[in-house]
């Protein structure tokens, strides 16, 4: 009896070392990018260590200040410009069409569905130029249009995708209810399919807050002026060969870019667990 | 059904509302103004990191202070992807009125139909006399032809550290010839086993064997005519003696080498412990590697052969500025250019941040008020004394170089004899050319 816990103990123990080594390995880089925000140039690219040698305190401030006429202030504020309505439009939009996908019949649905999923499967390199072209005859170009405007469109199928299978799940018994309860379509949308596709709702959010973020090349290719850039195209600026680079003040603008989606994921996790537990009553 | 149709006449026009207002919008603003003073918004795109933008930025804001009427939009970034976004633009035709082009791209750009203003029809608006024109046109300039004015003056050499040569006795000269660098790299080697003469990067390997190449035989990798400019013996002397550097250990072994082969070596952690003392680079380097590295640099001239046909040393133009053909402003952004070139004050501020001037005007400038630093004009003036034939456009081919650097690395992995790697290379480069063409 003794010997069997102490058997069960060891074990605990030598797998929780075993997921501490590698949970560390797993963040190593992400602490190592921290540090290295009060770092040298020099001991940043001579060693791998944790600990700086010499402490630079000036990383982020002098970084938040930048190098030529803006500031970061303005950079985060324009990345929240594209990225908040470019998110709202897509949870709007991806909801609706994934809603009548999945629950009504109509001609051509195969086809159209067929259609959203093929533009999925259509690479980003593919449609860059003439979806430039497209912007450009617009006048759109050096604007956030371009992302916002095909978001308010449900342009992005990946996500229908995925709420059209998650609406799939939800039993149309309870559409049925309603509806003998005296509800119309947009009202079963809102009141029984909205709070029950929360959690997909919430990953959505989650996903493209993140991918637009993140995003550097349709940032690079639509927005021109300095005065308009996100973070993405801002933390690169000073990247060049020709000069020094003060790879402490990158490194520090970079641990605080990507605040606000870690932020986002752990404010957003709470309901994500709470989505899913309401969601209960599917089985 | 009627009712039907005049909803969905109703949506489309509304649809073709909604997105023809930013374009309606656009076309209002544009309204013409008097000719006189009228305000000019011009755009400028260039790469670089902070010195640089700030420096042009400074620049920017006295022209505007001279000029009221005109406002000029910077629009910078890092180097790379500035060529991808300045071909997606161009293919718009959305590119800014000043544009900054770096040499390697000019015959692929002139290739596409030479989106830029003719600099020989500007030199009324732009005062060209402090320019040598001839090296302008080299790489610049095809017939009558010239894409755009040179900035800076780039010159190939040896950056070395004083301390690391003088430790392992390797007495800097320059005289080397390529026998002096392997004679060296046995000399650290026999000192210590784990340090070695110098470290050649990917893009390095290319350069080299150009060099040597120019210095054999006077040629490019390819002829204008697309035909191998080099016979097999000539290439496999080239091959021996990357093969030689790697078993001597004049350079590291490449699988050491390797992770810090697609950078410099102010990111190279070998050089900034020391683990090795040359880094062949080119001038503009030379200042973020200098700050860097917690020892003194100085600088050596290329290696040239003995009785070398071309002594081939690579010196270039940093970069050239052009007026995009579709602006619509041509003729301020060629006044504009002309007071970045040549005024007094704006040489004064930009200095150096785009390599040593090559208008011999700022050049003169610069060198009385002491801003150039020593080692970068020690390159460029070392370079000078033995300028090699200018690259052309088939060499310059990033599948070319690519290539290269391929079997450059076969021969330093030894996956292949230098005369092995001789005949596949010269297979597949002829193939390859032959596709480009």
């Amino acid at each position: 009896m003794h010997m069997a816990r102490f058997k069960k103990t060891t074990k605990i123990t030598i797998s929780y070392i075993f997921l501490a080594i590698i949970g560390i390995l797993m963040v190593y880089p992400l602490l190592w990018m921290i540090s290295a925000s009060f770092k040298t140039n020099n001991e940043i690219f001579s060693s791998i260590g944790l600990l700086p040698k010499e402490i630079m305190w000036n990383g982020y401030a002098d970084g938040w200040r930048g190098s030529g006429q803006y500031s970061f202030s303005l950079y985060f504020s324009n990345t929240f410009m594209l990225v908040v309505p470019t998110v709202v439009f897509t949870v709007i939009s991806s909801l609706l069409v994934a809603y009548g996908f999945a629950r009504f019949r109509f001609r051509g649905k195969k086809v159209l569905f067929a259609l959203v999923i093929a533009s999925l499967m259509l690479p980003n390199e593919v449609v860059i130029i003439p979806r430039y072209m497209v912007f450009n005859s617009l006048g759109w170009l050096n604007t956030y249009l371009p992302f916002i405007i095909p978001a308010a469109f449900a342009t992005y199928s990946f996500f229908i995708f995925m709420l059209v299978q998650y609406v799939r799940s939800i039993p149309r018994e309870l559409d049925e209810s309603a509806r003998i309860d005296g509800c119309n379509s947009f009202r079963i949308l809102y009141e029984i399919i909205l709070p029950l596709t929360k959690p997909a709702i919430i990953s959505v959010i989650i996903f493209q807050f993140v991918w637009r973020w993140n995003d550097f090349l349709n940032a690079l290719i639509y927005i021109s002026s300095v005065r308009k850039y996100p973070v993405s195209l801002a933390l690169r600026m000073s990247l060049d060969v020709t000069d020094t680079i003060s790879w402490n003040q990158t490194m520090a603008m970079s641990v605080l870019s990507m605040l606000p989606p870690v932020l986002l994921f752990f404010m957003a996790q709470k309901y994500f667990v709470e989505g899913i537990s309401t969601t209960g009553l599917k089985g | 059904m009627k009712q039907h149709r005049i909803f969905s006449i109703l949506a489309v026009s509304l649809l073709v509302l909604v997105i023809s207002m930013p374009a309606i919008f656009a076309a209002g603003g544009k309204e013409a103004q008097p000719a006189a003073d009228k305000p000019i918004a011009l755009r400028f795109s260039w790469w670089g990191a902070d010195t640089r933008h700030q420096a042009t930025l400074e620049a920017i804001e006295l022209y505007q202070q001279r000029n009221p009427n005109i406002t000029i939009e910077g629009e910078y970034g890092a180097f790379s992807n500035f060529y991808q976004k300045l071909l997606t633009q161009l293919a718009g035709r959305t590119a800014p009125d000043i544009i900054t082009v770096d040499y390697k791209w000019v015959s692929d750009l002139m290739n596409q139909g030479a989106p830029f203003v003719n600099m020989n029809t500007l030199t009324g608006a732009i005062d060209q006399s402090g320019f040598d024109l001839t090296f302008a046109n080299i790489y610049g300039g095809k017939d009558d032809y010239l894409i755009g004015l040179p900035v800076g003056l780039n010159g190939m050499g040896y950056l070395y550290n004083t301390r690391f040569l003088e430790k392992y006795g390797v007495k800097s000269s320059d005289e080397w010839t390529w026998e002096t660098v392997i004679e060296m790299g046995k000399k650290v080697q026999a000192a210590d086993k784990t340090k070695y003469l110098m470290y050649n990067n990917a893009e390095h390997w290319v350069y080299l064997i150009k060099t040597m190449l120019k210095q054999i035989n006077g040629n490019t990798l390819l002829l204008d005519n697309y035909e191998l400019g080099f016979s097999r013996n000539e290439m496999l002397q080239i091959f021996a003696y990357i093969d030689t550097m790697v078993k001597t250990g004049t350079v590291p072994p490449f699988n050491e080498g390797v992770l810090y082969e697609t950078v410099y070596a102010d990111q190279n952690p070998n050089w900034l412990n020391e683990n090795f003392g040359i880094f062949p680079t080119s001038s503009s380097l030379i200042p973020g590697i200098a700050k860097a590295s917690n020892f003194t640099v100085a600088s050596m001239r290329y290696p040239v052969a003995k009785n070398a046909k071309d002594p081939g040393i690579l010196v270039t133009p940093s970069m050239f500025l052009t007026v995009y053909k579709q602006s619509p402003n041509k003729e301020a952004a060629a006044e504009f250019i002309n007071f970045f070139l040549n005024d007094e004050e704006a040489i004064r501020i930009l200095k150096d941040t785009r390599g040593i001037p090559t208008n011999s005007k700022a050049k003169n400038i610069l060198v009385a008020d002491n801003v150039i630093p020593q080692v970068v004009s020690d390159m460029v003036s070392q370079a000078l004394t033995g300028v090699g034939a200018a690259e052309n456009g088939p060499s310059l081919n990033p599948e070319v170089i690519a290539l290269t650097k391929d079997f450059v690395q076969q021969v330093g992995y030894a996956k292949m004899t230098p005369a092995q790697a001789t005949d596949a290379y010269m297979r597949e480069l002829s193939a390859l050319a032959k596709t480009i063409q």
